[in-house]
């Protein structure tokens, strides 16, 4: 680097230190992004908490409840159709990356495959509880999931808005909508207990991130998309099994 | 310059080397925890989980907005981590004596500084809220940036001390 010659007796030393930082900087990395999936995607949850992952041993074990009925379902509802459940909030970004993964994977798997959304708005994000109103106000016209779709497509224009309703207002009106009833059906208690149902499904199932997603009951505990995508196929293979 | 000086020139000079040994190996601490704190936020976005505050109240706010990522999708603190590598390294190598890793890594640094004030000036103004982590990594910036300010200084006046004892000893 220099003409100068260096301070230092052993020229080779700073690169050598350069060199185990870099290793311990990407070894540290990729420790942290495994700690924080498998954190977040384990076990299979349609079984009662094992005594080891549970302290509380004590306590019976929750049974899974039911959540918003009818749930907010898109494709097919035959026998032999995977269910994939997402439980998102429109609020997080990783939510807002993994919706057009989903919609490539519904279009994939056509009507072998049914996708069911559960709200579960984290208190950290300040809109998300409106925004899963909003959705449920657009279902009440039977607009559900192209509200939905808006949501996750323009997270990013009302995440940071300091009043997102009035943007909200905004997309039912692009969506044709009744803006009237919309505006009124969005402080209804019905849109209120709906999104409240979900999240109490994701309670009593151990959920606390978004995005989560079970296949027939069954969390997934994907590593890329494209593991992803083929659990999905195997799913769908197996004819929701 | 006259002989008879040179036993004190080279004890000042190795004085002087050994104060920007130290300067830049503080410089390197720093960016090794500047280091941590990016790659602790670029993981944390990447895998979609929250990052809790336990001073402040904004990390959420702050690090979903818009203004957290690159086109892409691409953390802005994953920026951050090749930024703090980039100093150590510089920071390490200007420590083992390598003069030509200053001015590069005072470039670096004033880049960083101006990204920081940048953030800060977000945060305040356009989110209103604060993330911790953030204003951590603000602080080691605004540190070595510090750092290096003095490190120029003192250089600088120890170049004007020099040419006026050189002055001094020619007369």
């Amino acid at each position: 680097m220099s003409s100068r010659k260096p301070a230092s007796p052993n020229k080779y030393l700073p690169f050598v230190i350069i060199a185990v930082v870099l290793g311990v900087a990407l070894a540290g990395a990729a420790l942290l992004y495994q700690s924080s999936t498998d954190t977040a995607r384990t076990a299979r949850l349609d079984e009662p908490p094992s005594t080891a992952a549970q302290p509380t041993a004590a306590l019976p074990p929750r049974t899974p409840l039911p959540g918003a009925q009818p749930p907010r379902t898109r494709g097919s509802s035959g026998e032999n159709t995977a269910t994939l459940e997402e439980f998102g909030d429109f609020q997080c970004p990783p939510c807002g990356a993994m919706h057009p993964i989903i919609k490539a994977i519904e279009e994939e798997n056509g009507a072998r495959l049914r996708v069911i959304f559960r709200h579960l708005p984290l208190s950290n994000h300040v809109h998300a509880f409106n925004a899963a109103l909003a959705a449920e106000a657009a279902g009440r016209q039977n607009r559900f999931w192209e509200m939905h779709d808006a949501l996750y497509e323009k997270q990013r224009s009302w995440s940071t808005a300091k009043d997102a309703r009035p943007l909200f207002a905004e997309y039912a009106r692009t969506l044709g909508l009744d803006v009237t009833r919309f505006n009124s059906d969005i402080k209804a208690p019905e849109a209120v207990a709906r999104v409240r149902a979900d999240m109490e499904r994701a309670d009593s199932l151990g959920i606390n991130a978004t995005p989560t997603l079970l296949i027939n009951g069954r969390e997934v505990a994907y590593s890329t998309v494209d593991d992803l995508r083929a659990r999905i196929k195997n799913a769908v293979a197996a004819g929701g099994q | 310059m006259n002989e008879m000086f040179e036993p004190e020139v080279i004890k000042v000079s190795e004085a002087r080397a050994k104060r920007s040994a130290v300067i830049y190996a503080v410089a390197g601490l720093l960016a090794l925890a500047g280091l941590a704190d990016s790659i602790y936020l670029a993981i944390e976005h990447v895998a979609g989980r929250d990052v809790r505050c336990t001073v402040t109240t904004g990390c959420n706010e702050v690090l979903d907005s818009s203004y957290a990522s690159l086109p892409g999708d691409i953390p802005l603190a994953a920026l951050g981590a090749v930024a703090y590598f980039a100093a150590f390294s510089l920071a390490t190598l200007a420590a083992f004596g390598y003069v030509r890793a200053r001015p590069l890594l005072a470039a670096l640094v004033a880049s960083m500084f101006m990204t920081t004030l940048w953030l800060l000036f977000v945060q305040a103004f356009v989110i209103r809220k604060f993330c911790e982590f953030c204003l951590l990594s603000a602080a080691m910036t605004a540190s070595l940036t510090g750092l290096i300010v003095y490190d120029w200084w003192k250089r600088a006046s120890d170049h004007r001390r020099e040419s006026s004892s050189i002055l001094r000893s020619d007369r």
